[in-house]
């Protein structure tokens, strides 16, 4: 009975490996040039698990117990985990096809009908230079600040109008590094704002560093959009371009 | 360690030293828990599933990179080989190591399974704790992912320096302490880590058969280590959803505190210290010895290591290694903060 342990432990990584690269989960936890290392890992737990398969059989101690049978548990619990909490078929139908992350601010460039220009709230950080006072098109979530979070601004901010932000998540290797990028939301009217919802904001940036180092966008219009496919910016990308 | 008299009793399946049948139901049991706080709709779990799940991925190739390298050393490597060169570097054997991690350099999640290995093969304890703690750091990915988040050659440098000294300050450190004070017992009688408790397995000579010799290994290190590894990431997910913030927000309102602050986040954080300094990066209200102080630590001690030292050390030993790897990385910064 004990034989079934090794084999049933690999197939457990093998099966999460093969649900992530073919079901395209794969991007909601690992940067862009991570993601490419999980289908080489899948093929060596492949080649490891026939190569078990096909191994004579060497042992005859019986090794059992409940304990065993926990070990083996354990190597499941990513994957259980990851179809009950993940973003698994039922997120997935709220998707959108598209998707600001995978372009490069190098790209930015002035639109021929004189249209806003589709940045990243990284571009209004890294860009700002070369994107304040232009019209822009920027994709995030969106944020209400509390009370006690507008009480927590730095002194910096005192006089400004910081009621609502747009923000999201940066990674450079994994989900687990993840940190915010944002920019604040002027001119509207901060009770529009859903918490957690996507917005397309279209307006006029305008970075501020003393003592804040954040853009503030003149909002134009505000539009609800789904959440994109890749919800994280990569931070790596933006650094290496 | 269960005694066999021959590879032919060795148990199919692989069985981890110290307390791994204690990991897997503490594991068990709060996944478990996790999962019934899914179906309470508390919103934490989200974020904890999402910590728990990248970690998990994003170290899983370099697992089982370290997990081939250390079959490679077992079927290919002549089991008198370190003794012997170790023993022709005498005293200079620890600075020696050092020195050569760059030519083998390998990730703290694949770094366990290779010193398991090597000490195994009779790599003296000294040595193996200095290219344990060294490997993560002096890497020449690391060195450039550093400098790619710094955009400086001082954070890097420093970062190198900072994890030479002390992985060969501990090195020479606990270069008294006899292995079976250190190591889990049946560690060393168990030599190749295959369970059938023999100094070496009659390993066929063909090259068929090696390779295949070199997959059981594989599969077997690979396996060993989950289990530790999976507690790790789960009480660093637990940590990083509950205190992670918090412990963000404290760092960036007290920058008079900064070293300790860093290194308590990248204890708890417990990122590959390919990817580590990013983070790290942003936290620009904070000195390059704070920075340092989180550069060099959380490849060496984190949640998950700690966890994962479990695998091979006894629980007091790995209770003075911490000790010895937070005193040094503090006199490390002293040192900085005076020169600097």
């Amino acid at each position: 009975m004990s034989n079934f342990h090794a084999p049933l432990r690999l197939a457990a990584w093998l099966i999460l490996l093969l649900v992530m690269i073919l079901g395209g989960f794969q991007r909601y936890y690992l940067t862009g040039w991570n993601q490419p290392m999980l289908a080489v890992t899948c093929a060596g737990l492949a080649l490891l698990f026939t190569a078990g398969l096909l191994e004579k059989p060497r042992g005859t101690r019986a090794v059992g117990g409940l304990g065993v049978w926990f070990e083996t548990l354990a190597h499941y619990l990513p994957l259980v985990l990851f179809l009950v909490a993940g973003p698994t078929l039922p997120a997935m139908n709220r998707l959108s096809n598209f998707d600001y992350t995978g372009r490069k601010t190098s790209e930015i460039a002035p639109r021929m009908d004189g249209g806003p220009l589709s940045v990243s709230l990284l571009d209004l950080h890294a860009q700002h230079e070369r994107i304040d006072g232009r019209l822009i098109e920027v994709i995030g979530t969106g944020h209400l600040l509390s009370e006690s979070e507008r009480k927590n601004l730095p002194a910096s901010a005192a006089g400004r109008d910081i009621r609502a932000i747009l923000y999201r998540y940066v990674i450079t290797c994994c989900a687990a590094d993840a940190t915010t990028v944002s920019a604040v939301l002027n001119d509207m009217d901060p009770k529009t704002i859903q918490e957690d919802q996507w917005y397309r904001v279209r307006g006029r940036s305008r970075y501020v560093a003393e003592g804040l180092n954040v853009p503030f966008i003149s909002v134009e219009s505000l539009e609800p959009v789904p959440q994109p496919l890749s919800p994280y910016l990569t931070g790596s990308e933006e650094i290496f371009r | 360690m269960q005694q066999t008299s021959s590879p032919e009793d060795m148990p199919i399946i692989p069985q981890a030293p110290g307390g791994v049948r204690m990991v897997a139901p503490l594991l068990s049991a709060g996944i478990g828990l996790a999962l019934i706080a899914v179906l309470a709709g508390q919103r934490w779990v989200d974020s904890f599933a999402a910590y728990f799940i990248a970690i998990t991925l994003s170290a899983l190739p370099y697992m089982l990179m370290g997990a081939l390298l250390s079959g490679l050393m077992e079927v290919f490597l002549p089991p008198t080989a370190l003794a012997a060169v170790t023993r022709k570097a005498g005293p200079w054997g620890v600075v020696v190591t050092a020195l050569a991690v760059p030519l083998f350099p390998i990730c703290e999640c694949g770094i366990v399974a290779v010193v398991r290995r090597l000490v195994r093969k009779g790599l003296p304890l000294s040595h193996a704790l200095t290219y344990l703690l060294a490997a993560p750091i002096i890497n020449p990915i690391v060195f450039a992912s550093t400098y790619v988040a710094f955009q400086d050659f001082a954070h890097p440098l420093l970062r190198t320096l900072g994890g030479f000294m002390v992985a060969v300050g501990i090195g020479y450190l606990f270069s008294r302490i006899k292995p079976e004070n250190a190591l889990i017992p049946g560690f060393l009688t168990d030599s190749n880590g295959c369970g059938c408790a023999k100094d070496n397995c009659e390993e066929p000579e063909n090259p068929e058969s090696r390779l295949q010799a070199v997959a059981r290994h594989t599969r077997m290190d690979f396996l060993e280590m989950i289990p530790y590894f999976l507690m790790g990431v789960f009480i660093a997910s637990v940590m990083k959803t509950f205190f992670g913030d918090n412990l963000m927000a404290l760092a960036e309102r007290y920058p008079i505190f900064g070293p300790a602050f860093m290194m308590a986040l990248a204890f708890v954080l417990s990122l590959c210290s390919e990817a580590d300094a990013f983070p790290a990066a942003s936290f620009t209200s904070f000195s390059l010895v704070a920075h340092t102080g989180y550069l060099v630590l959380g490849p060496m001690l984190d949640i998950k290591l700690l966890i994962m030292y479990r695998s091979m050390f006894r629980g007091g030993f790995i209770v003075l290694l911490a000790g010895a790897i937070v005193a040094g990385v503090t006199a490390y910064l002293a040192l900085l903060e005076v020169f600097l």
